[in-house]
């Protein structure tokens, strides 16, 4: 086994390993977290795990990651023979990628708890954390505009990273904590692009590309099927 | 894609083939929002139950009833539309009439500002306060309706030209637009500038 993937189905972070792990075409094991109502993960044995009491946990057979952020890296640098999704060899665009890694976890902070305060019902200051919300996705708007000025549809360099993965989640569920991304074109032709990515997978709140259905399979009425 | 003008709430959408449509933006069927669905060729596809609309408006097929002979009727509200310079113009009463940019105006980003389309030409032209920061350097009123400003800025040698487009929810999107010959970082330093117009214009 690769590594087994401590697993929320409806948490973003939980999503991006398991979208990259599709991406990379790694086969892994699942254990399914009672996060909600259960709260599983502020448990015992959970908390040996991950002291931390946060999904998704990864287990690999010689560490365990409880960074989401470093769970991605892992993956690339483990299963990415071109290194292009974790650019070690690239020093122009490594540090911009570290960059948007770092952004990522103000995504999480802020849509990522307004959308549990909107569907869970988990505590969280919402006006806070509503501006908070609209305050980084103005700045990743603002980012990927001016990458299209320079002819790139990615966060960082010319392909897709980790980072692209990172904020991907988030900014794409932002609809289910109330802020619709109709205001951000920019964000919406890069949601595009990663939703056109070869092997991409969906969860709850992100659909596939509904243009990009094999047609023979969509009149039979079933959609392209991925399990990660 | 959804956009607002006044009080209309519009999708706007272009077929594989290039027709571009603009519609009230609501299914006829249960009122679902046609932002929602998603194109299918020539035809635009509602989320909801999936009837697929053409490009005049009329629904040509219903996934539950696929036998169905199907009413002319049956279509969301359809709005004149022209593209010219890399906008769309569309105009929920009557013709759409573009208003003509000089030749080499391309587009450079569009942003949605949380202030009314009165507050903002306000801040641009510096009458409710000192436009300290923004650079603006001779603006001008190329039209009133539409909303058209150009404006010439003092840490670029360019003529930025913004078309306006006022919401009834308060907000206004503005569409940015650059002569050609403007580089990769002149334009990103335009760009950079409109964030800034936007922070000062949105600061109580």
């Amino acid at each position: 086994m690769t590594f087994t993937l401590y697993n929320y189905v409806l948490s973003g972070n939980c999503y991006k390993i398991r979208l990259l792990a599709a991406l990379l075409d790694v086969q892994y094991g699942t254990v399914a977290v009672n996060f909600h109502p259960g709260g599983e993960h502020r448990q015992e044995p959970l908390l040996r795990l991950n002291p931390a009491g946060t999904l998704p946990i990864m287990v690999t057979s010689d560490q365990t990651l409880t960074e989401t952020q470093a769970m991605l890296v892992w993956l690339a640098q483990h299963y990415d023979d071109s290194n292009s999704w974790w650019p070690i060899h690239d020093l122009d665009t490594l540090p911009t990628v570290i960059q948007w890694l770092g952004f990522a976890n103000r995504l999480t902070s802020s849509i990522g708890a307004l959308r549990q305060h909107t569907l869970l019902n988990k505590p969280a200051d919402a006006s806070t954390t509503r501006a908070a919300g609209i305050a980084a996705l103005r700045e990743l708007e603002c980012r990927l505009a001016e990458q299209s000025i320079r002819g790139e549809q990615w966060l960082a360099g010319k392909s897709p990273t980790v980072a692209d993965i990172a904020c991907f989640p988030y900014t794409a569920l932002s609809p289910d904590a109330g802020i619709e991304n109709d205001d951000y074109p920019a964000i919406r032709s890069w949601l595009h692009s990663v939703r056109s990515l070869d092997g991409f997978i969906t969860m709850p709140g992100i659909h596939e590309l509904h243009q990009m259905r094999d047609p023979a399979g969509a009149s039979a009425g079933t959609l392209r099927d991925h399990h990660g | 894609m959804r956009a607002k003008t006044g009080h209309e709430d519009l999708v706007v959408w272009r077929s594989a083939s290039g027709v571009l449509s603009a519609w009230e933006n609501r299914c006829p069927h249960r009122g679902m929002r046609l932002s929602h669905g998603f194109v299918r060729g020539e035809s635009l596809a509602c989320a909801y139950h999936g009837w697929h609309f053409e490009c005049s408006g009329r629904c040509h097929y219903i996934p539950a009833h696929p036998e169905l002979e199907l009413p002319r009727t049956i279509k969301p509200t359809t709005f004149d539309v022209v593209e010219r310079d890399g906008l769309v113009w569309v105009n929920t009463t009557e013709k759409a009439i573009p208003f003509s940019l000089p030749a080499g105006a391309t587009p450079l980003r569009s942003i949605t500002c949380n202030t009314t389309l009165d507050a903002l030409t306000n801040h641009i032209f510096g009458t409710t306060k000192p436009c300290s920061n923004s650079g603006c350097h001779s603006t001008t009123v190329e039209s009133q309706q539409p909303c058209v400003l150009s404006t010439l800025l003092t840490d670029s040698s360019h003529r930025v030209y913004l078309a306006m487009q006022a919401s009834e929810d308060h907000t206004t999107v503005v569409h940015a637009l650059l002569s050609m010959e403007a580089n990769e970082t002149q334009r990103i330093t335009v760009s950079r500038w409109l964030e800034s117009l936007r922070r000062e214009a949105e600061s109580p």
